[in-house]
């Protein structure tokens, strides 16, 4: 029998989900929903999938429901699924905004999966396989982009975008899974607004537990073609591992490098690539075993950081 | 085996090292400093250069004249171009784009069976004429970026691949295309009419080490092997700079019966060694 799949939101990242699961799912009923009526009008002669812009002309329950709509309509398309009783929920991070209510969600949580791609870079499983977390002491997240070079237009210049939502929520859950993150004390902060009316540089530090964290996220970066983050994990003897998109580095308490894995160094197939290898990963793990993929109460963490950052 | 200079490094491509991706865009920081290495590399005995849609690749294929016999492969569009555009304004931003920029004559041919049809593929020449210079000289070969490709394989909208290529054909240039999933685009390509295949590059990753190299190094070379009609071009051949040995992967590539390698390197002394290694007999 065919898998039901429903994309809400039809913009880069639904685009990226639907080729992805095109290729993964050989016979899948996918449904398109999207409320722009332009997007419609077009992408119905462009696409052989089923379009509504309407939401109460969907039917039935369906084997995976993804959201990829702008994260001011996470919550209630969440629920709406959860409603006609979808059997798994993909929501594309950052899972909603500061200010909404995810009470309703947290009921059936085990259901609702939030999508934090950078988890699944090779060098990224690496890391969740061989990190000695007991012996880190410190973390420094930083992410690095020229995403925004002119004032962006509609919710992208709103409270639900802005660096932290769109690509410091990346780096913060990378620190959630990867350390476990959970309790937390913010202890300084500064904001500036560059090119946007909302947050373009953002540096924080927080503590928790036997750890300090210390984020830096920058999207108005011009020395930047490509986005670019960087980890470092600080152990109680000084060493340190550095860590990019493509590989991880141990230096000793003298700078020097111990050794290193780079993406080339690990083996790993795709059976099709769009934009990188962690996209295709993640919608494997989302519709097959859910080992990786980030929980309600992971992005809920992340969520809750963001919320102390940007609140006054 | 035909041997082209890639252009990552001209503008601070590095899929193994973003860091030094970055300092190498530094050293080519004027168009005189690229046109001169590409020159020089032709004269090391290379026989191309690949160069992007980006605004310096266009700047430079539009004003310099190189030598007739210097093979150019042109690559389109500039993703991070239609990457910002949609960030920035939405999707259909990206169609007032290109209705907007079009010459007059374009829309009164395209448009209408556009509007009339609302099928992407009579964009299509509209969105080629823009990223096309006028100078670039016929026969050489016009390639569709990987973004484009695998993303069209994934709507599984191949019909516009293959129109693509009749448009590229029709303007007086030979069809590429850039892929990272190779086997699948294979699947459509082979039913394409022959004298069309016979012009086609088809350009993917393959290296010895099996870095980005989908779905499997393995399946890759299996498809390298398979007889077929259209042209075969290994990129990635040295792992994006990741390999220890580059003799080793050298060795390698020259055992795989392509039609054309790409490979660029910041230094000119690396493309002379490298095509001096593979230039010689197995």
């Amino acid at each position: 029998m065919n898998k039901s799949i429903i994309i809400y939101g039809f913009g880069r990242m639904g685009l990226t989900h639907y080729s992805i699961l095109n290729q993964l799912i050989g016979n899948a009923d996918i449904t398109l929903v999207d409320m722009d009526k332009k997007i419609n009008f077009f992408a119905k002669k462009n696409i052989s999938a089923n379009l509504i812009s309407d939401v109460s002309k969907i039917q039935g329950k369906h084997d995976y429901a993804i959201i990829c709509t702008p994260p001011m309509f996470h919550i209630s398309s969440v629920e709406e699924c959860l409603k006609r009783g979808d059997k798994t929920i993909f929501v594309e991070k950052p899972f909603g905004g500061v200010r909404d209510d995810y009470s309703k969600v947290i009921s059936q949580k085990d259901k609702v999966k939030i999508g934090y791609v950078l988890r699944f870079i090779p060098v990224i499983q690496w890391l969740k396989l061989n990190l000695p977390i007991d012996r880190v002491t410190k973390f420094e997240g930083s992410y690095f982009s020229n995403t925004i070079e002119k004032k962006p237009k509609g919710w992208r210049n709103g409270e639900y975008s802005g660096v932290c939502n769109e690509m410091g929520s990346h780096i913060i859950d990378l620190a959630v899974y990867t350390l476990g993150l959970k309790n937390f004390q913010i202890t300084d902060k500064k904001i500036e607004s560059i090119v946007s009316d909302v947050d373009d540089i953002v540096s924080f530090n927080l503590t928790s537990e036997d750890k300090e964290y210390k984020f830096h996220f920058d999207w108005v970066n011009k020395k930047y073609r490509k986005p670019i983050f960087s980890l470092k994990y600080y152990l109680e003897d000084n060493s340190y591992y550095k860590v990019d998109q493509q590989k991880v580095e141990y230096f000793d308490g003298n700078n020097q490098l111990i050794n290193s894995v780079s993406t080339v160094d690990i083996a790993f197939s795709t059976p099709y690539y769009l934009r990188g290898v962690e996209f295709t990963n993640q919608m494997q793990d989302f519709i097959k075993k859910q080992e990786a993929i980030a929980s309600v109460d992971e992005a809920l963490v992340t969520r809750e950081i963001i919320k102390n950052i940007l609140e006054p | 085996m035909k041997q082209v200079l890639g252009d990552n490094q001209f503008f601070g491509i590095n899929h193994n090292d973003i860091e030094k991706g970055n300092k190498t865009k530094e050293q080519f920081g004027t168009d005189e400093s690229i046109v001169e290495f590409i020159k020089k590399s032709i004269s090391l005995g290379l026989n191309g250069f690949m160069l992007n849609s980006n605004e310096r690749g266009f700047k430079i294929i539009s004003e310099i004249d190189f030598d007739e016999t210097t093979e150019i492969h042109y690559s389109v569009p500039y993703p991070h171009k239609f990457a910002t555009m949609v960030n920035e304004n939405g999707m259909l931003h990206l169609l007032k784009h290109v209705l907007s920029n079009s010459t007059f004559n374009s829309l009164i041919r395209q448009a209408p069976k556009f509007i009339f049809s609302r099928n992407i593929k009579h964009l299509l020449p509209l969105i080629i004429d823009l990223e096309i210079p006028m100078n670039l000289k016929k026969g050489s070969y016009v390639y569709l970026q990987n973004i484009v490709t695998d993303l069209i394989i994934g709507l599984k909208r191949e019909d516009l691949l293959l129109e693509y290529c009749k448009i590229i054909k029709k303007k007086g240039y030979k069809p590429g295309l850039i892929t990272l999933n190779p086997s699948l685009l294979e699947k459509y390509v082979i039913s394409y009419p022959l004298d069309l295949q016979k012009d086609l590059i088809i350009c993917f990753n393959i290296n010895k080490s099996g870095f980005n190299v989908f779905p499997s190094k393995e399946n890759v070379e299996e498809f390298i092997q398979t007889k077929h009609s259209f042209k075969k071009m290994g990129m990635s051949i040295l792992s994006s700079g990741g390999v220890n040995n580059i003799n080793d992967s050298l060795a390698y590539i020259k055992t795989l019966g392509l039609d054309y390698v790409v490979f660029g390197s910041s230094k000119i002394e690396n493309v002379e060694n490298n095509h001096k290694t593979l230039a010689t007999e197995k």
